[in-house]
């Protein structure tokens, strides 16, 4: 099988997928193959990998203000149903 | 938003009784997720509350057509979103959001000059010891739909597949969301750096 080639603008294209998981293993390939050879690109996923892991340590599991489970439950209680 | 079917049988037998339980059981502990979603979205917490108020509310009313064993996690965030977008985003005025395409293509053109390099790897390392609050500073300056996009992904861990079902958009449009999305942060993020002289001023610009 012939390996597929990448250049620096098919590894910035694919990043965001290779990164989340979401591209398919023959991509997956060619981006190792060129990321192993370019400084460059190795550092654009070093930054993209760096942000997405920053985001999630920092911007989820706020709690919830204490008395908003209880607003919701007495909001529920006036909700008119959908029938359809 | 689409209608999820469900058999007539199953709606038909369920009271209301019962329909309130199985909404408190399934829908209730996602209360403080979908908090952190709604604080990262209207970015102040009275707006939050609200969002998270209409969007249980919205939930419960249509209930019946979430499909039991289907992801109510992705229903519940489906409709926040289409709460926030319809409501909470006109209402906050946001003037980038104003004119969606002009935007896109302004913000395409600043990500893509700021792209043609990442950082060095001594800059990404030190973009780690930025505190929590600049993180979540940044997030709350690029447009909604990149944040949206890049806290789904990052924050949620939802598939492309399935932000693009919450977001009602093509993949295509969720990959461009978040490539933008996370280089404007990566930029924000390496100016706070700086700033905090984690970087050396005058460095990698």
């Amino acid at each position: 099988m012939t390996k597929i080639v990448f250049d620096c603008t098919q590894v910035s294209f694919f990043l965001h997928q290779f990164i989340d998981g979401e591209a398919d293993e023959a991509t997956c390939a060619a981006m190792r193959l060129h990321l192993q050879g370019c400084q460059e690109c190795e550092q654009s996923l070093g930054a993209g990998q760096s942000v997405k892991a920053l985001v999630a340590r920092a911007c989820g599991c706020e709690e919830a203000p204490a008395n908003l489970r209880e607003k919701v439950t007495i909001t529920l209680a006036s909700v008119e149903i959908e029938q359809d | 938003m689409a209608t999820l079917e469900i058999p007539v049988a199953l709606d038909s037998m369920e009271s209301p009784q019962e329909r309130q339980e199985r909404f408190e059981r399934d829908a209730m502990p996602l209360l403080d997720q979908l908090y952190s979603a709604a604080l990262r979205l209207t970015r102040n917490p009275q707006d939050a509350e609200d969002l998270v108020q209409d969007t249980f509310a919205k939930a419960f009313a249509s209930f019946h057509q979430y499909k039991d064993g289907t992801n109510l996690k992705a229903w519940m965030y489906r409709i926040l979103t289409n709460t926030f977008i319809n409501s909470y985003r006109k209402k906050q005025r946001e003037p980038l959001q104003s004119d969606a395409e002009g935007v896109e293509d302004w913000q395409l053109v600043r990500a893509e000059a700021h792209t043609s390099r990442g950082l060095r790897s001594a800059e990404t390392e030190a973009l780690d010891h930025l505190p929590d609050s600049d993180v979540k500073k940044a997030l709350q300056e690029i447009p909604s739909d990149f944040r949206m996009a890049v806290y789904f992904a990052d924050v949620e861990g939802f598939s492309y597949k399935e932000i693009a079902e919450i977001m009602g958009t093509p993949i295509g449009t969720v990959m461009s969301r978040l490539n933008r999305g996370r280089s404007l942060l990566r930029d924000l993020l390496a100016d706070y750096a700086r700033e905090r002289g984690l970087i050396p001023a005058g460095d990698a610009s």
